[in-house]
């Protein structure tokens, strides 16, 4: 039964690794708060779903739904670069935006795609079972992926995008123009989140718009877990993390509903999740320590801290 | 009073003004009407009370903030409109804060090569040949005698912050840009750093005779090291002296000079470094 889950937990989490390094990208390393990548994720499978029905080759179907979710990204990027607007609320706006925009690409609220050919149509024609299929093609696409942002993060223009992402005024004294790199992140982020929404809509077999509700948490909670894997701060420990991250938070979502869990919980245990994991990674050793005068000293000081630096940002 | 007229000066700057909205929504003129010729070559030293104008007139010059009024001249290009990523091949501006000049989780390496990317002015998608960074790096960081040569793989967030400094001055020499600003680059250092920072700017800069604004409270630094003194006051430059009048002068001269022209006050850190013994 556990090889069963592992199976299964590496069968869907593949097809959210694009999902969890686009947000690794914006968040991480831009340190963007972008929620337009929920959005994309939506836009995303909406366009591979539609050009999959229309009998489009799936290779193109899943190039055009990154397109989209660049575009979609760019919205954002143009709304925080032309009108000041805060990333945050762009990204609110665009994702909500986006929602409407999946109505309109499928001209219904879902669509399937029983009979087209999917990414994962080959599997069947090659003797493999649907699974095998699922795993090899999602492992591929995550391989890709991997070692493309690991060769970008490495180059010029890719440290331009990590200098741009620390500190704003460090990079342009550098001669980056970060505006630039913003709305480059961005574009590159989305498209990797409208990937993942085309992976999984080939993969199950329709598209429904609410697919994108909530996915953002799914990715979080991934990145979160697999942040806590590694303390390294290169880039290859720590996509390889996001990868295992994202296929251990897809087996705690197996295990959970193998066990009985009502499906209806699974939000809250999603959120539940990344609470838990951000708490563990910053309190962990504080919890611990409670258990001496001195280490409850030592608590009470950084609490004290953390609220006399606490900052707030208006987004208006 | 300008210094003797150079027929292209490396910096001329020609009616700058610059406002600002004060929170009260009152405006603040920081920079008014300043023109300012510098020649090749100059260690300019730039003094003055905090609210003077200093860094804000760096930052016109580095482009972080735009003349209201006024134009920018770096080695005859006008410089007066473009943002500070499009002139650092002209002008390297060093902040006081260590964590403001180079990328805290990339290595030294790392930092190095974007900085040459940068006056390139082109980011390609691929890495610049390790071996032409570490060249690079290694022909500015031996001769501060720090070592920093050997640690160019280190993260320059684990750095101290007179280390971090020196490379950031390191940094902004690489393509000798005509002009570099100093913000007051050792003023977030303890005395000890702050000499050997001080000391390796000034190798640096006057070995490859790059033209110089230091702003410092320092005066006693900026009387003995500096070629031209500048000292500021209400947005207006209010001494200017260079070669045997500079020589000249004393600390105490300086300040009663200043107390004369201006009616104001010296900061209490200028008072305090001119009454210090050093």
């Amino acid at each position: 039964m556990i090889w069963n889950l592992v199976e299964i937990a590496v069968q869907v989490g593949l097809l959210y690794v694009p999902l969890v390094l686009g947000i690794y990208l914006a968040m991480g390393v831009m340190s963007l708060p972008d929620l337009t990548l929920q959005g994309s994720f939506g836009v995303g499978g909406s366009t591979a779903a539609v050009l999959a029905v229309h009998g489009h080759d799936p290779v193109v179907s899943l190039a055009l739904a990154m397109v989209a979710g660049a575009a979609t990204g760019l919205v954002t990027a143009v709304l925080h670069m032309k009108l000041k607007l805060n990333v945050l609320l762009a990204s609110i706006l665009v994702a909500t935006a986006a929602y409407s925009m999946c109505l309109v690409i499928m001209s219904s609220g879902n669509v399937s795609l029983f009979g087209t050919t999917t990414a994962f149509s080959w599997a069947a024609d090659a003797g493999l079972t649907y699974r095998a299929g699922t795993i090899i093609t999602g492992g591929v696409i995550a391989a890709l992926l991997v070692m493309a942002l690991l060769w970008f993060l490495r180059t010029d223009y890719g440290l331009s995008l990590v200098a741009t992402g620390q500190n704003i005024q460090t990079a342009r004294g550098l001669g980056v123009r970060t505006e630039l790199r913003q709305a480059v992140g961005l574009a590159v982020a989305n498209a990797l989140a409208a990937l993942s929404g085309g992976l999984v809509v080939h993969n199950q077999g329709f598209m429904d718009v609410t697919i994108q509700n909530g996915v953002i948490v799914i990715g979080l909670a991934g990145m979160m877990l697999g942040l806590s894997f590694t303390r390294s701060a290169r880039v290859l420990p720590i996509l390889l993390a996001l990868v295992a991250g994202v296929v251990v938070y897809r087996f705690a979502v197996a295990t959970s509903l193998q066990i009985g869990l009502d499906p209806n919980l699974l939000q809250l245990l999603t959120a539940g999740v990344v609470v838990v994991v951000i708490a563990v990674r910053s309190q962990g050793r504080s919890w611990l320590s409670a258990l001496t005068a001195s280490g409850r000293r030592q608590r009470r000081i950084a609490r004290t801290r953390y609220y006399e630096e606490d900052r707030v940002a208006s987004f208006i | 009073m300008l210094a003797s007229s150079d027929l292209n000066p490396d910096l001329l700057m020609s009616g700058c003004t610059k406002r600002f909205l004060a929170p009260g929504r009152e405006l603040v003129t920081a920079v008014d009407d300043l023109s300012l010729e510098v020649a090749a070559g100059t260690f300019v030293s730039i003094i003055g009370s905090n609210g003077a104008g200093k860094s804000t007139t760096l930052a016109m010059i580095a482009g972080n903030l735009l003349a209201d009024e006024g134009q920018v001249l770096v080695r005859g290009q006008d410089v007066t409109t473009l943002p500070s990523w499009r002139r650092i091949g002209l002008v390297s501006r060093v902040r006081q804060n260590p964590q403001d000049n180079m990328v805290s989780n990339l290595t030294i390496e790392e930092n190095f090569a974007l900085a040459m990317a940068g006056r390139r002015g082109r980011f390609p998608l691929r890495r610049t040949s390790s071996a032409k960074v570490r060249a690079a790096a290694q022909e500015l960081l031996e001769p501060l005698g720090m070592g920093l040569e050997n640690r160019l793989g280190a993260v320059s967030g684990s750095l101290s912050g007179g280390q971090r400094q020196a490379i950031a001055v390191a940094m902004a020499c690489l393509g000798s840009p005509a002009l570099m600003l100093l913000d007051e680059h050792v003023a977030a250092l303890d005395p000890n750093s702050a000499a050997r920072v001080n000391a390796a700017t000034e190798r640096l800069v006057r070995e490859r005779r790059i033209t110089t604004l230091m702003v410092t409270h320092d005066m006693k630094h900026a009387l003995d090291h500096a070629d031209r003194l500048l000292m500021m006051h209400q947005g207006r430059i209010v001494v200017d002296v260079c070669g045997e009048q500079l020589t000249d002068l004393t600390p105490r001269d300086l300040q009663q000079r200043f107390a004369a022209l201006s009616g104001g006050s010296l900061s209490d850190s200028t008072l305090l470094a001119e009454s210090s013994p050093t």
